[in-house]
């Protein structure tokens, strides 16, 4: 059950960006201390450095900073830029802050004192769990404060399958502590060995139980947050959370997949259902997505059902890549020649991973056998093998979870996790491909140059749709623009959402305006306002830039 | 060649066992083939494959649930098993090694198996006894910890491993006895149609008592405990107090 990830990093081009505040760099409000009506935000300076180390009691190591001179009373603190790096850039290198001071508190007062000092100082500020997101919502646009939360990483409680812990808590963690108590972490995905528990909350992760447990919208019983102004909100947290709770607005669910445009989570509540005591696995190949389609159908409406856990699907190309990038650290569970086709089997072009969550083996064993002959009698499969144990579980995992990884190693990857219609997959990913044959006649790139390379929740209607330059580590802005129009297009005619559990952060805002209406986005502004009157939580990301609107 | 090859129902190495009344917990605990044993069956049919073998058939001794480990060294490549059935714990707490190195003696004696390949030891209690044991009974020539071989015309030579390296030994003629270690092959999934085939495998069944071994157990289990959980470890916030704590509290550095 307690699937590992090794998370490769990737060299690849640092975009850097513009300030987005409207000028060339922050300035300070001339009243540092008086809440001024002025919206501009500064930047932080020493004195904020030294003031916030104050309201840290000066413990060492709770601000780091290249923003003090070193004058013998503040050696802890005073680092060099390279060191912030881990703060600055994502896990991706696609995006660079440039900010000189990052916090980390051990408390939420910490946390309540950093924001109402930010409050009042104008200082915008970013909340910081793992940084592993993909669309650049936890590094800084510029100089913002970096509110890292990694010190808060206590497991408070568990009982009555109800987990209570700080926001910084890594997820292999909770998962590896819940799994002592018999208890499942409703949620599951590559990074979880870097990513928080608060950065999961905040940006609503989905992962590959989502079909089975359901979203953090569900499963979140509770949050305490700081908001913007530095006040902190006991969200349903105590001095219980409870499974029901119709009391007033749930306040919690703005806080969810809000990507710390609101506050910082600083605890959470979170429903652990019991760990099923039987889980099995298969790994089927099938020759076209008509074919994964049919088999998700059976599994989910007639064979499998309620043991159904996961349905991931991947192409063969993506899998080429796997055993290109990562051939001595996973195995295959299926031989993929180098032309990503299936050994032996040269019509089998898409892999499918398969587990079960049940509490009684022989029935799950039933089940699964009489699923499996049966997709066998209909030839939907090409080739597939079962898991005989924990450990192949485990390794087929590790190859689902190393997709994203190696796309990441082949070349500069043009992400896009899109919710469509499952009957669309197959002509979305042919219109893709198709408009990567007629590129526009600017761009340096040809057809040949570019991998189109698929996986995702098919059985929640999510695809991670890839587009990898080869070889080539730097984003091409015309190509950018063309594949954004193209997959845009794509979505939308097919009603689908551009985002489906990856968020929008400072990569997908943009397209905010194209694909909500104005009235919803005024809303969704005024309601910002009320936990961030100033608007410096995670300034210039999720909500599209006014001005464009 | 005729290969009979050792198939032990363990606890799933990946679970953390907890002990509860004396013994470890059996109950609702995933229980999977001994890697060890998969070892073996991997070793078994590859020499199938090679056309060493002409027929690989599996033995396990245990519960009812032993037939769903048994259809996995079907699925691996295995032509026929046969299972030992008994409600006895094969864990060390009821069966012991002495009791199942004489039923393994006695379905070799109807066999006549030329090679045994087992595990080099069963992952619940670690004694890798039964190797050795039923060698002595068979009074044929035993090679333990294999972790390479080769069929060398009537006869074959084993690479074993040892704590200083490796050690090279020729068995002239057959029938013998080879434990497996880790480093001898890397055992091959199941496949979808394997799997199929392999409910149509044979497994014939054969009631423990009806082997007429004593199944008393020799040796008493005085106790099973957890080991103690380890201490929990300190973060250091610098460079400087790593130094320190080294320095003055571990003494390992001057």
């Amino acid at each position: 059950m307690c699937r590992v990830l090794t998370t490769q990093t990737v060299c690849s081009i640092i975009v850097t960006r513009p300030s987005l505040f409207g000028r060339s760099s922050f300035k300070r409000p001339i009243s540092s201390t008086v809440v001024s009506n002025s919206s501009e935000l500064g930047s932080p300076t020493a004195n904020d450095a030294r003031q916030l180390l104050l309201r840290m009691n000066s413990r060492p190591g709770s601000v780091l900073t290249t923003l003090m001179q070193d004058n013998g009373t503040t050696t802890a603190t005073t680092i060099s830029s390279q060191s912030l790096d881990k703060y600055n850039i994502d896990w991706t290198k696609k995006y660079r802050g440039q900010s000189s001071l990052v916090v980390r508190p051990n408390s939420t007062q910490e946390v309540a004192a950093i924001l109402r000092y930010c409050y009042e100082h104008r200082l915008p500020v970013v909340p910081q769990g793992g940084n592993t997101g993909l669309v650049g919502g936890s590094v800084p646009l510029d100089r913002e404060i970096v509110v890292s939360l990694e010190k808060m990483n206590t497991i408070h409680n568990l009982q009555d399958n109800i987990l209570q812990a700080d926001a910084g808590c890594i997820l292999q963690d909770l998962q590896d502590n819940a799994c002592q108590h018999r208890c499942l972490v409703p949620v599951d995905l590559g990074a979880k060995g870097t990513c928080q528990i608060g950065g999961n909350i905040s940006t609503n992760a989905g992962g590959v139980y989502y079909f089975r447990y359901g979203s953090l919208h569900a499963n979140c019983l509770g949050l305490e947050v700081v908001d913007g102004t530095g006040q902190i909100l006991n969200l349903s947290y105590s001095p219980r959370p409870h499974l029901k709770d119709n009391t007033g607005y749930d306040l919690k669910h703005l806080f969810i997949g809000a990507e710390g445009t609101l506050g910082i989570i600083t605890k959470v509540a979170l429903w652990c259902p019991p760990l099923p005591t039987s889980v099995g696995a298969v790994w089927v190949t099938c020759s076209s997505l008509q074919d994964v389609l049919g088999i998700l159908a059976l599994a989910k409406t007639q064979y499998l059902t309620e043991i159904l856990a996961a349905f991931e699907f991947m192409d063969h190309k993506v899998l080429r890549l796997v055993r290109a990038t990562h051939a001595t650290s996973v195995k295959l569970p299926v031989d993929i020649d180098c032309e990503g086709n299936h050994r032996g089997n040269d019509h089998a072009k898409y892999s499918i991973l398969i587990e079960t969550h049940g509490s009684n083996e022989e029935h799950d064993q039933d089940k699964l056998s009489a699923f499996l002959e049966h997709i066998m009698e209909r030839n939907l499969v090409v080739d597939g093998v079962v898991a005989q144990n924990v450990g192949q579980v485990e390794e087929f995992w590790k190859v689902r979870d190393i997709c994203n990884p190696s796309a990441a190693a082949t070349g500069f990857v043009y992400k896009y996790d899109v919710s469509l219609p499952v009957d669309d997959f197959d002509n979305f990913i042919a219109e893709i491909k198709s408009k990567l044959n007629s590129l526009p006649l600017n761009t340096q790139y040809t057809a040949d140059d570019l991998q189109c390379v698929n996986w995702g929740h098919i059985i929640d209607g999510n695809l991670h749709c890839n587009i990898v330059s080869v070889g080539k580590f730097d984003r091409d802005p015309l190509l950018t623009e063309y594949v954004e129009k193209c997959i845009l297009q794509a979505v939308t005619k097919r009603n689908g959402s551009i985002s489906a559990e990856h968020g929008l952060g400072q990569y997908k805002n943009k397209y905010m305006n194209q694909i909500k209406d104005r009235t919803t986005l005024q809303t969704m502004r005024r309601m910002k306002k009320l936990f961030d009157p100033a608007g410096i939580m995670n300034p210039g990301k999720y909500l599209p830039n006014e001005k464009e609107n | 060649m005729k290969v009979l090859v050792g198939v032990k129902r363990v606890v799933d190495y990946a679970v953390k066992v907890q002990v509860q009344k004396g013994a470890v917990n059996l109950n609702n605990v995933k229980m999977s083939l001994n890697p060890f044993c998969e070892i073996a069956v991997e070793e078994a049919v590859r020499l199938k494959e090679k056309k060493a073998a002409d027929e690989v058939v599996a033995l396990s001794i245990g519960p009812k649930q032993c037939t769903e480990t048994l259809r996995t060294a079907l699925a691996m490549g295995c032509d026929r098993a046969i299972h030992v059935t008994t409600d006895m714990r094969t864990d060390y707490m009821e069966l012991q090694p002495y009791a199942i190195a004489k039923m393994f003696q006695k379905i070799v004696e109807q066999e006549n198996p030329d090679l045994i390949l087992l595990g080099k030891q069963g992952i619940d209690s670690d004694c890798g006894q039964t190797g050795p044991m039923l060698s002595g009974f068979l009074g044929v020539p035993q090679v333990t910890f294999a972790s390479n071989l080769e069929v060398d015309g009537n006869g074959i030579t084993v690479e074993r491993e040892t704590d200083n390296g490796t050690e090279t030994i020729k068995i002239p003629s057959l029938p013998a006895v080879i434990t497996c270690d880790l480093r001898l092959n890397e055992p091959r999934y199941a496949t979808l149609p394997n799997i199929m085939k392999a409910k149509k495998k044979k497994v014939d069944s054969i009631k423990a008592e009806d082997l007429g071994v004593d199944m008393t157990p020799h040796n008493e289990v005085v106790e099973v405990f957890e080991p103690p959980p380890r201490k929990e470890g300190v973060m250091v916030g610098s460079v400087d107090e790593l130094l320190d704590k080294l320095r003055n509290e571990a003494a390992v550095i001057a």
